[in-house]
């Protein structure tokens, strides 16, 4: 039977971030887990290692995927949108040229998948989709994510529980806005905005979120690439982190 | 002498075209390769590994080699990208377990370390059900309850196989190198 080697990380956090640690590797961590892992690797330099290892690991299992030619010409295509908007930042021709192709794809998905039944039933998808590309296209957005704000004032055993939302726009200009519902018996909060795992890397503060009538709204410009944000904190006035996120929903290193 | 993937992605990161158009070509049937294996729809993998080059182009000034090959950061892009793709789609016609127990069958694995591919040989030493449990979480991006459902095991048993399965890899994949330098 396979166990961890001798030397992976053991003791009590490290253990109880095994799994966590696992799923940071192959990609599929939620933004809780992501910020648990995140706030422990500061911490201890075996599971960075681990971490590490791993995701090389996990990253070389790709390579398992046959090789296919692509059709003809792709090379052409790519480089027309990167030359098209230079791939940074991508203009809004770009979103008509993937709605094109969007349509092609759905027209070939509409035939694989064997009928109008299967068309029918995933048109709300479809709108959905569609509508989210239109309203990208108004702001020259790029992406739009979200991701829950957790407490972290749970005790052992309770479940840690969502106080808020934090919502991160990629386009001109890229911000972020946090809404908080329950912001237990705090007064107010600072919007604290994580870039990168290194160090040198400062956070940027958004601002003051402060309660009025149960509840604060706060946002503002990123300065930097919103690709970067790592966690979005709520600091107290004490200075200690009351609730924070992960890496919004649906980003990825390689985002 | 061919030029290497991080100057060409130096080159990249200066905005230079001709470096992008020789790394296209040289990486455009493997990415293409996996988001088809991902995605299903050759039309939606096409889409895909667009989608991958751009980014690829976008992010190149962040490329570390000291963290990975370009290749295998390529398809993580790649990888995410299609993932992304799954997400929102129900109609994609790829059935993962199926995909990941292909890729893992012995007799496949056998041959391909024939041709000398190193995960190939690595994954061949891990007990199947984990390298089928590693395969869906990393290729596929299915969290352990998705792997938990799909194969018909309790959910700790996913997390242990994806879990166990990895690290045996990571171990190999060490094992493989020593012994090949």
């Amino acid at each position: 039977m396979t166990t961890d080697r001798p030397g992976a990380p053991r003791g009590g956090r490290c253990d109880e971030l095994r799994d966590a640690l696992t799923d940071v590797a192959t990609g599929t961590a939620d933004g809780v887990a992501r910020a648990a892992v995140g706030e422990h690797l500061a911490a201890c330099d075996r599971c960075r290692e681990e971490l590490s290892a791993l995701s090389a690991a996990a990253d070389e299992v790709l390579l398992l995927a046959p090789e296919q030619e692509p059709p003809a010409d792709f090379e052409g295509r790519v480089l027309a949108r990167i030359a098209g908007g230079s791939g940074r930042p991508v203009a809004v021709r770009r979103h008509r040229a993937r709605r094109r192709a969007l349509a092609v794809a759905a027209g070939a998905c509409l035939a694989l998948a064997g009928g109008a039944a299967v068309w029918t039933a995933t048109a709300p998808d479809r709108e959905l989709a569609a509508a989210y590309r239109d309203t990208l296209d108004v702001a020259n957005g790029r992406s739009f994510a979200a991701a829950e704000l957790v407490a972290r004032d749970a005790g052992p055993g309770e479940t840690p529980r969502t106080v808020g939302t934090v919502f991160v726009y990629d386009g001109d200009p890229s911000w972020a806005y946090v809404v908080v519902g329950d912001p237990g018996a705090e007064d107010s909060f600072d919007v604290v905005v994580a870039t990168g795992p290194g160090p040198g890397v400062h956070p940027q503060r958004l601002g003051a979120c402060t309660v009025r009538d149960g509840a604060c709204t706060a946002g503002g410009v990123l300065d930097g690439d919103p690709h970067d944000v790592t966690a979005v904190r709520l600091e107290a006035p004490d200075g200690s982190t009351w609730a924070s996120t992960g890496r919004p929903e649906g980003w990825t290193h390689g985002w | 002498m061919a030029v290497s993937d991080e100057a060409l992605l130096a080159g990249m990161a200066a905005d230079d075209p001709d470096a992008a158009a020789v790394f296209v070509r040289r990486h455009q049937a493997r990415v293409y390769g996996l988001a088809l294996l991902v995605v299903g729809i050759p039309a939606v993998a096409e889409e895909v590994a667009q989608e991958t080059f751009v980014r690829a182009w976008r992010h190149a000034g962040g490329f570390d080699p000291r963290r990975g090959r370009a290749t295998t950061w390529l398809l993580a892009i790649a990888r995410h990208a299609a993932i992304d793709v799954v997400r929102v789609r129900r109609d994609v016609p790829v059935d993962p377990v199926v995909m990941a127990e292909t890729l893992v069958a012995p007799d496949r694995l056998a041959e391909r370390v024939a041709t000398g591919t190193t995960v190939d040989a690595a994954l061949a030493r891990v007990p199947h059900e984990q390298a089928t449990a590693v395969v869906l979480a990393s290729v596929f991006g299915l969290t352990g309850a998705e792997v938990a459902e799909r194969t018909g095991v309790p959910l700790g048993t996913a997390k242990t196989r994806i879990r166990l399965g990895l690290r045996r890899l990571r171990e190999e994949l060490a094992s493989l190198r020593e012994v090949t330098s």
